[in-house]
């Protein structure tokens, strides 16, 4: 492929060959579960997996976005149960490079040997897309902050150890009242619910409920009041990995209908030879490889270091309708098989289906992109 | 040219439609993994089973639009209960038909009455939609016939009394080599096996082995070799099933819709209602136009046949278009909702993985769509070879 390096392309195969060998047994049934297996967090950790986006001193192995791209779309291939995980064990040390030195020297290193478990959250119950109508609080308390508020929507929130959260700390301020804050979730005032979802069911999404509870002031990520900006700065990153999960998905789905077309005979002949079937599939690859490019260039702008916003709203809209379109196409191929649960394609589809809603509606991701091409007079007013 | 329903069938609209909502909305049927038999009872006790069937069995007059619109009525609180309704009917009127007087006498009234469970089992392992490609196979034993051979899934398989069974006769070659019978689903030498599948839960799926199953020849269905004619004609490849999956599809998603409609008018984001956003209403504008058309060709293709006129094109339409635009329209809906519309809490993600199974039931669309290439184009669009299988 034109748009990896010759060092990417070594590091897709190794990647690939480790989800083969590692992940694939046992995928089907892990999807199902409520929670990450330890075995599967273990392997990606001595892989490596977590490292991605901590710095060297803290014990991490970092690499260009492009790579970390390649992670979420060769692992969802074979297993998409860690799919979340990964998202967020590259967004919340993201996140930390603000954080004071104390508090990176503390937790970094246990992130990136996957013996903690990151969790982000910004959506309340009654704003999700609307990330400056948050009502969590945060009030300064000598040499701490008291924090109140109720987290929802929060991926990995059952099972992880820590979270970097969004919290006001100017309630009139708007957005740029929003400050990030780090909190391991064993403090007292931490009460978790557990959501019963359509899909991506591993990643046991939670609400979290703060109440009265006091972290030190170390645990302040950033100023108080510049939460907003870092936060859609991460948003630009892990909307590509979410998009290139969903197209991992996609891929491993269209193979394996490949492979059925060409076995199955209908009237005589093999299913492969009705246009209605090898033209669906002409059209699926299509969107995929289009999808997909989209993610890579997004993440190829930003490995260079220029804007890629407009890209990354672009990619994070698209790249879900085309999976869940795919794999929607696809169990009606399969018929009777992709609807029961002994193939992956109908949990592949509920799972799609998740990664449309997370990190921003594709009706966010569109206004992102019309503000940017019409710019502010002419575009959307919200 | 008139659209509308008669007088007759607003009240029944009503009717069932109050029925509905006190009986089958609002509960857990849909996690069921089974029927819910008394639900079925008390419709079988409004007459909602036995429209078209004939007096003398328990049956009532009626039409194929009241039949369309008792489907799409019951979908909109309970797809699960609309599919057996749907089953229902193939198999009381398959019997009816086409049964002998024996068989009428012995099921025809419980059926129509609620208090039997049919079942239709044409699908094998290896082949669905090419219904002549079966293998399942029937030996003329004397009075009886000698079946051996696998079927699945079969819908409320695990739980039916009785079963519709297409099978190969001995002379059997292609088409004109299927039978059908109809048999008590407790018969020696059938094994049941649950299947789990996405959706339709309460459609307890099974798949059949039958070992050495000995049928007596009363329980034939039409004559030996009619087989595929039958499923053709009222069975799972019939208009009748295109048009009532669509009817079906259509009725949950409008629940779908209405839901979206006010989850639109409360929920604001950026201090206005999400609805006052033209994403929103612009998308739910959409689904309701498309809900529209495909309602709107559902009644004329079941109107046609009131006529007594051809629908073939009319319903093999319905059937490829209408659950994949309820599949649209119920994954806006499910979106609409963002993220609360993902779980458990609302209904949509229930209703998106039922509605899938109507994408299925409904006939594959590469074949739905060459029926309608064939009575459009003409028979120069199809294959020789398929001529056979999808003309009639």
């Amino acid at each position: 492929m034109v748009y990896f390096t010759e060092a990417q392309e070594r590091f897709c195969r190794a990647v690939r060959e480790f989800a083969l060998e590692e992940l694939a047994p046992g995928a089907m049934d892990r999807a199902k579960i409520e929670s990450i297996s330890p075995m599967v967090i273990n392997k990606l950790a001595e892989k490596g997996f977590f490292k991605l986006a901590i710095p060297v001193k803290y014990g991490g192995e970092p690499k260009d976005s492009v790579s970390i791209g390649i992670v979420l779309e060769e692992i969802s291939k074979v297993d998409t149960s860690p799919m979340i995980l990964l998202v967020s064990e590259i967004a919340v040390p993201l996140l930390m490079e603000w954080a004071p030195e104390e508090l990176k020297e503390e937790w970094l290193p246990a992130l990136a040997n996957g013996k903690v478990i990151p969790c982000f959250a910004n959506t309340e119950p009654d704003c999700g897309s609307d990330a400056g109508a948050i009502r969590t609080s945060a009030v300064g308390d000598g040499n701490s902050y008291i924090i109140n508020g109720e987290k929802t929507s929060v991926s990995v929130g059952m099972q992880a150890d820590i979270i970097v959260l969004t919290a006001k700390t100017d309630p009139d301020a708007g957005a740029r009242g929003v400050t990030l804050f780090f909190v391991p979730l064993d403090l007292p005032g931490v009460t978790r619910s557990h959501f019963s979802d359509m899909g991506v069911i591993p990643s046991g999404r939670a609400s979290i409920t703060l109440s009265e509870v006091r972290v030190p002031l170390k645990c302040r990520i950033g100023e108080e009041g510049d939460g907003f900006v870092k936060v859609m700065r991460g948003f630009d990153f892990t909307r590509v990995m979410a998009a290139l999960g969903g197209i991992g998905m996609a891929e491993a789905s269209l193979g394996e209908a490949i492979e059925y077309v060409k076995e199955r005979k209908i009237f005589g002949n093999f299913m492969s030879k009705f246009e209605g079937i090898s033209f669906k599939l002409a059209e699926i690859a299509t969107l995929i490889e289009a999808a997909k490019l989209l993610c890579y260039e997004t993440l190829r702008l930003k490995d260079e270091g220029l804007p890629h916003s407009k890209e990354a709203a672009m990619a994070k809209w698209f790249a879900p309708n085309c999976s869940v379109r795919a794999i929607h196409d696809i169990l009606t191929i399969f018929g009777w098989r992709g609807y029961s649960e002994t193939k992956p394609i109908e949990q592949r589809l509920r799972d799609a289906i998740g990664l449309q809603i997370g990190d921003g509606t594709a009706e966010i991701m569109k206004l992102i992109i019309a503000r940017e091409m019409l710019g502010e007079k002419f575009g959307p007013t919200i | 040219m008139e659209f509308n329903f008669s007088n007759e069938e607003k009240l029944l609209q009503v009717a069932v439609n109050d029925f509905a909502r006190k009986e089958l909305a609002n509960k857990e049927f849909d996690r069921l993994n089974h029927a819910p038999r008394d639900i079925i009872e008390k419709m079988g006790d409004l007459g909602f089973l036995c429209l078209k069937i004939p007096e003398k069995y328990g049956g009532d007059t009626g039409s194929w639009v009241e039949i369309g619109i008792l489907a799409e009525e019951i979908a909109k609180q309970n797809i699960s209960v609309a599919y057996l309704l749907m089953l229902s009917y193939e198999v009381c009127l398959l019997l009816a038909t086409h049964g002998t007087e024996a068989a009428r006498e012995e099921w025809l009234s419980g059926l129509c009455h609620g208090r039997k469970l049919g079942c239709i089992a044409v699908t094998e392992p290896h082949c669905g939609s090419d219904v002549a490609a079966i293998n399942t196979k029937a030996t003329r034993d004397g009075d009886a016939y000698i079946i051996n051979g696998k079927k699945g899934p079969v819908s409320f398989g695990m739980e039916a009394d009785m079963a519709v069974l297409f099978v190969k006769n001995e002379s059997g070659i292609g088409g004109k080599g299927i039978t059908s019978f109809l048999v008590p689903a407790d018969l020696p030498g059938i094994t049941k096996t649950s299947i789990k599948e996405m959706g339709l839960l309460p459609s307890a799926p099974a798949s059949f082995v039958l070992k050495d199953v000995n049928v007596p020849v009363k329980y034939r269905i039409g004559e030996e070799g009619e087989g595929f004619h039958i499923n053709r004609s009222l069975g799972f490849f019939s208009d009748f099933n295109q048009v009532i999956s669509g009817l079906v599809s259509l009725g949950l998603a409008q629940t779908a819709m209405r839901l979206a409609i006010s989850y639109a008018k409360q929920r604001t984001a950026f201090g206005r209602p999400i609805g006052q956003f033209e994403a929103i209403s612009g998308k739910i504008a959409e689904d309701a136009t498309l809900i529209e058309a495909g309602k709107w060709l559902c009644y004329r293709a079941l109107w046609l046949k009131d006529q007594r006129l051809q629908n073939t094109k009319e319903a093999a339409m319905c059937g490829w278009w209408c659950p994949k635009l309820a599949f649209d329209v119920i994954a806006n809906a499910l979106l609409i909702h963002g993220h609360s519309g993902y779980s458990d809490d609302h209904p949509f993600q229930q209703m998106l993985r039922d509605v899938t199974g109507f994408e299925i039931i409904a006939g594959s669309e590469q074949i739905l769509k060459l029926i309608i290439a064939e009575r459009i184009i003409g028979k120069a669009a199809v294959p020789a070879s398929l001529l056979e299988d999808i003309d009639y």
